[in-house]
């Protein structure tokens, strides 16, 4: 397991006309080894830009991403990443488990079947393992991608909005779900969505970020023990915290 | 009910277009260049006329189903390669574009003055299906979601392996598209080769019928091509369906 460390991230990106937008503004942050990070914001306020340079998927204008002691580029070479998004990005011709094994081929590792079929049932899909993706519901194919994020055991695991497209029942379910899995192997997490519900719920930390360009402007500790339960969900303390997010959030909108 | 419908709408066409042709036939005015489709039938009915048809089809069938296997070959190899080699891309895509630029008719001259009489109809056939499959082989490479391969890029796969898991299996569906498009077109190729070169297959037929003013025995010939065409845009639309629904 290991830390992230984000120092003075900036990211450009050019417009038509040569015009340069900055999505990240000298961006500082640090994820200790074994906590699990929430990112909230408004859309466009550079969160998921966030997430995909700590994977390296874009390389920042300036400053530097380090997840351990490795650069992005060694941490993917060395296959130590687990990632899921919004798109399941399943691939429709590969059945649940084969999906889930997907990381072990794209790695060229023998496939560790034992570990998948354990994933399989982690996400409670045990009677779905050989369904293809169009066979499953939105839910059932959100929980395939976090296996696949699982499936070679990495450092950290990137989340970007990986409920996002679901409806508010299955959302929560899942919120519940990934508490669970999460509490049962703790994993160095980033996770960015727009519900700050689901980020207090989840995260030991919630960074607030503001838009254009992004920048954090808050550091919200989450104080709840783990494991958490749904009963955590009408806890008043837990509103308070997800009110103050929201506040944080409406005075950024309004300035 | 829903499935039902097209293929209803497809007989229904089919029947409507026969009253038609039969209708046309008996116009006065278009005796000798028309016959009813009754008197096509009829012709086709007949036992050495089914068999030599038969044989005809048969050997036209398999030059066509070859040069559209060896022309999907070549353009899938070349698709690939431009996205394998992406340098290579441009100057593979103006290739393409010349060689389909160039009349079937000349393609066919060309090969009987270069290639062994008997390979022109394949040959014509392939490089009338290749720039097809080409273009196809090309969108199907491309078109695997950004997601997809931020997934491939974050799991540090290699080129050859992004290719090989997931761009070539997102073009199947786009592959056997194209060859289902290109088949009709490689039929028309294999019988404009056969004009130049060969003694056997429909081309042969279209001329023999034309020089002896049997109009019957041209139509039916015309008719066993249209067969030929649909027979086999039906079987690289079945597998095309197959694919794409497997895809989706």
């Amino acid at each position: 397991m290991s830390s992230i460390a984000v120092r003075g991230v900036c990211v450009e990106f050019a417009q038509k006309g040569g015009r340069r937008v900055a999505a990240l503004d000298k961006i500082d942050l640090d994820v200790a080894a074994g906590s699990f990070v929430a990112i909230v914001g408004p859309s466009g306020c550079g969160k998921s830009t966030l997430l995909r340079t700590i994977a390296g998927l874009v390389v920042p204008t300036a400053g530097s991403t380090a997840i351990g002691d490795a650069r992005p580029r060694e941490l993917v070479a060395a296959h130590r990443l687990g990632i899921a998004f919004q798109e399941h990005a399943l691939l429709p011709w590969l059945n649940a488990r084969e999906n889930v094994a997907l990381p072990f081929t794209l790695a060229k590792r023998p496939i560790d079947h034992e570990r998948v079929d354990a994933l399989i049932a982690l996400v409670g899909l045990r009677e779905f393992a050989t369904a293809h993706p169009r066979e499953l519901s939105g839910g059932m194919r959100q929980r395939v991608s976090i296996a696949r994020a699982l499936a070679l055991g990495p450092d950290v695991l990137l989340l970007d909005e990986p409920f996002g497209a679901l409806d508010a029942v299955t959302r929560r379910q899942l919120n519940i779900e990934l508490q669970r899995i999460w509490s049962e192997r703790p994993i160095t997490t980033l996770l960015v969505t727009h519900g700050f519900d689901e980020a207090v719920f989840l995260a030991d930390r919630v960074v607030v970020m503001s838009p254009r360009p992004g920048r954090i402007v808050a550091d919200v500790a989450v104080p709840f023990g783990r494991p958490r339960d749904r009963t955590l969900l009408s806890d008043p303390a837990f509103h308070a915290i997800a009110d103050g997010i929201a506040r944080i959030l409406d005075q950024g909108a309004s300035t | 009910m829903i499935r039902a419908r097209p293929t209803f709408a497809g007989i229904a066409g089919i029947a409507v277009l026969a009253a038609l042709w039969e209708l046309a036939g008996h116009l006065p005015v278009l005796r000798d260049v028309v016959p009813p489709l009754s008197a096509v039938l009829t012709h086709l009915a007949a036992p050495e006329m089914r068999a030599l048809l038969g044989n005809a089809i048969a050997y036209t069938g398999g030059e066509t189903l070859a040069g559209l296997i060896a022309g999907a070959a070549a353009g899938i190899a070349c698709a690939s390669l431009a996205r394998l080699v992406p340098v290579a891309a441009p100057g593979l895509s103006a290739l393409a574009s010349i060689v389909n630029g160039i009349p079937a008719i000349a393609v066919a001259g060309i090969c009987v003055l270069t290639l062994p009489r008997e390979v022109t109809p394949l040959v014509v056939a392939a490089l009338a299906a290749a720039f097809i499959v080409f273009v196809g082989t090309t969108a199907g490479l491309g078109a695997a979601s950004a997601e997809r391969h931020d997934l491939f890029r974050a799991y540090g796969a290699s080129r050859w392996t992004t290719f090989a898991r997931l761009d070539a299996p997102t073009a199947l569906p786009f592959v056997l598209g194209a060859m289902r498009s290109a088949a009709p077109v490689s039929v028309v190729g294999a019988i404009l080769g056969e004009w130049f070169t060969a003694e056997r297959g429909l081309g042969p037929m279209l001329i023999a019928a034309l020089q002896n003013y049997d109009t019957v025995g041209l139509w039916s010939t015309a008719l066993a091509c249209a067969l030929l065409s649909l027979t086999l845009y039906a079987v690289f639309g079945a597998a095309y369906g197959i694919a794409e629904s497997a895809g989706a």
